[in-house]
């Protein structure tokens, strides 16, 4: 029975810092649904492309991946205001449906110029040094994997912090809350959600960063993180960041004991099951309000 | 101050304001009055920029801002205390606050507008790291004319100040205005209670069915046959 309980502390501890990774890749998508209500279905596509853009830079200057991001969070977030100041703001007055039908377009165009540019192969971000393990007796911890879960803490308390310490972080809540009274008190509310997707798009490239240094990826891995994505959010009640943090976790360990007791074919299964049966159970997520 | 001309504003058909003119002068409060649906609150959304409409010039400062987003409205000085109060329930009656703050002239002096705010509602600076959905209507009826003020306003409409609220309370409500009106603050208020905005400003415009039908000097207007009889049930 003892051995048994400490053979499942390696999936377990697994699965919560698998659980970071999966909190950094759900954390954009939660915000921009939390802070403007829209649902960008190229969420997904947005963290490979970080994936891929952090790849051309290691290969073409051998640079570290963590490194490149110096060049990329600031890139993604540019892009990302850009892509929302210009097209989603749009997008947003006319309708909810307009947004993801844009955004689903956008995935289909993202995925296709990946596969045109770097081909179908899988790639990934592994470098020598992300290959060891901690050794802690009977725990194994990967290098790589405890890096994603220090990422993710970092990150959200990162962003916590914006959200509650600046101007623009408290106008940004305030426009989440009611976007009538954020106007009236001078906030241009549809710039805030542009600084808020250029935030999502930023944090696509950490994701996919960490994304890519432990998984491999091709141009269509998009669309599964999307659907994992969608499946934290929900767990952790849309629009906070502790919420995320604590449904990736579930969602890690669920998919880690799973693919111990039943099997790696399965283990997918049983975490969507999981966020089916909170969902019918919980309509709001473990924390939402 | 401001001027307002011909303005009309229809809703999905529906005709909320028709032809209505009026004028706001330096330093006074103004009463707009008149009967649910008479179209109040949509002169004072149309004001700040809330609804947009489709004839008529908005003038403030002796510049055209009829077609001007909201947020560069509250720049020039144009602050809207919305009806139902509306402030943030997730956030503290600190942020809140500091929200307000947020137009560059207002950032540039927030802690001492803080400062003043605090001092005016006593209540508020007790409750300052509380969320604003823990306060009562009365609260948070202050904490919405504090966040008026942190927004550093030249030009203040209020709707509704006193709706639901208790006499003692609205007092003090009314009392604060008038410290805010001393440092040069011009009002716009609409009011149901129509006796009490009447004593409490310069001048007042009637409306009804979206159209101005009186106006005047609020002294005169408290005496005037008509209003005595729509509003008092006496005359």
């Amino acid at each position: 029975m003892k051995d048994m309980l400490w053979e499942l502390m390696n999936p377990l501890v697994m699965g919560i810092l698998l659980g970071g990774l999966y909190a950094t890749i759900a954390l954009g998508l939660s915000l921009t649904f939390g802070v403007a209500r829209e649902i960008n279905l190229a969420h997904g596509d947005l963290v490979v492309l970080g994936s891929y853009f952090v790849f051309w830079m290691t290969s073409r200057f051998g640079w570290d991946p963590l490194l490149c991001l110096s060049f990329g969070v600031p890139l993604a977030f540019f892009l990302g205001y850009a892509l929302q100041r210009y097209l989603l703001n749009y997008s947003m007055r006319l309708s909810e449906d307009t947004v993801l039908v844009v955004t689903f377009g956008i995935a289909v165009i993202l995925q296709n110029l990946m596969q045109i540019k770097w081909g179908p192969l899988s790639r990934n971000l592994t470098q020598d040094y992300l290959l060891r393990t901690l050794d802690l007796g009977a725990l194994y911890i990967p290098l790589n994997y405890l890096l994603d879960f220090v990422a993710a803490v970092l990150v959200m308390v990162a962003l916590h912090a914006f959200l509650k310490k600046t101007f623009t972080g408290k106008a940004i809540r305030a426009s989440a809350q009611d976007v009538t009274a954020a106007r009236l008190m001078g906030i241009d509310v549809q710039g805030m959600y542009s600084i808020t997707f250029g935030i999502s798009c930023a944090l696509c490239m950490i994701a996919g960063t960490f994304l890519g240094m432990t998984f491999p990826f091709t141009p269509f891995t998009g669309p599964t993180l999307l659907i994992i994505a969608f499946g934290i959010v929900v767990l952790g009640g849309m629009g906070s960041i502790a919420g995320t943090l604590i449904g990736g976790m579930a969602f890690g360990v669920v998919q880690t004991l799973s693919g111990y007791f039943l099997g790696l074919t399965a283990q997918m299964l049983v975490a969507f099951a999981m966020v089916l049966v909170v969902l019918s159970l919980m309509p709001r997520g473990l924390f939402g309000r | 101050m401001l001027e307002v001309a011909d303005l009309e504003v229809t809703y999905g058909g529906l005709r909320a304001l028709q032809g209505v003119s009026l004028q706001v002068f330096p330093g006074e409060i103004l009463a707009i009055v008149g009967s649910n649906g008479a179209g109040k609150s949509t002169l004072l959304c149309a004001i700040s920029g809330i609804v947009r409409p489709n004839k008529g010039k908005v003038v403030f400062k002796g510049k055209e801002i009829t077609h001007m987003p909201v947020h560069m409205r509250v720049d020039l000085g144009i602050v809207h205390v919305p009806e139902g109060r509306r402030v943030f329930p997730e956030m503290t009656v600190l942020e809140n606050l500091m929200v307000a703050a947020y137009n560059p002239r207002a950032r540039s002096r927030w802690r001492s507008s803080l400062e003043f705010v605090l001092e005016l509602f006593p209540v508020l600076a007790r409750k300052k790291d509380q969320l604003a959905k823990t306060l009562s209507g009365g609260e948070q009826q202050m904490l919405a004319i504090g966040r008026g003020f942190m927004q550093q306003p030249e030009l203040m409409l209020i709707d509704e100040l006193s709706l639901g609220l208790a006499p003692l309370v609205v007092r003090e409500l009314y009392t604060v205005l008038k410290v805010i009106k001393a440092q040069g603050v011009s009002m716009v208020l609409v009011e149901q209670n129509v006796r009490k905005s009447l004593l409490e400003s310069d001048r007042a415009y009637v409306l009804k069915g979206g159209q101005v039908t009186l106006c005047g000097a609020s002294r005169e207007l408290v005496e005037h046959p008509s209003i005595k009889k729509a509003y008092f049930g006496i005359g």
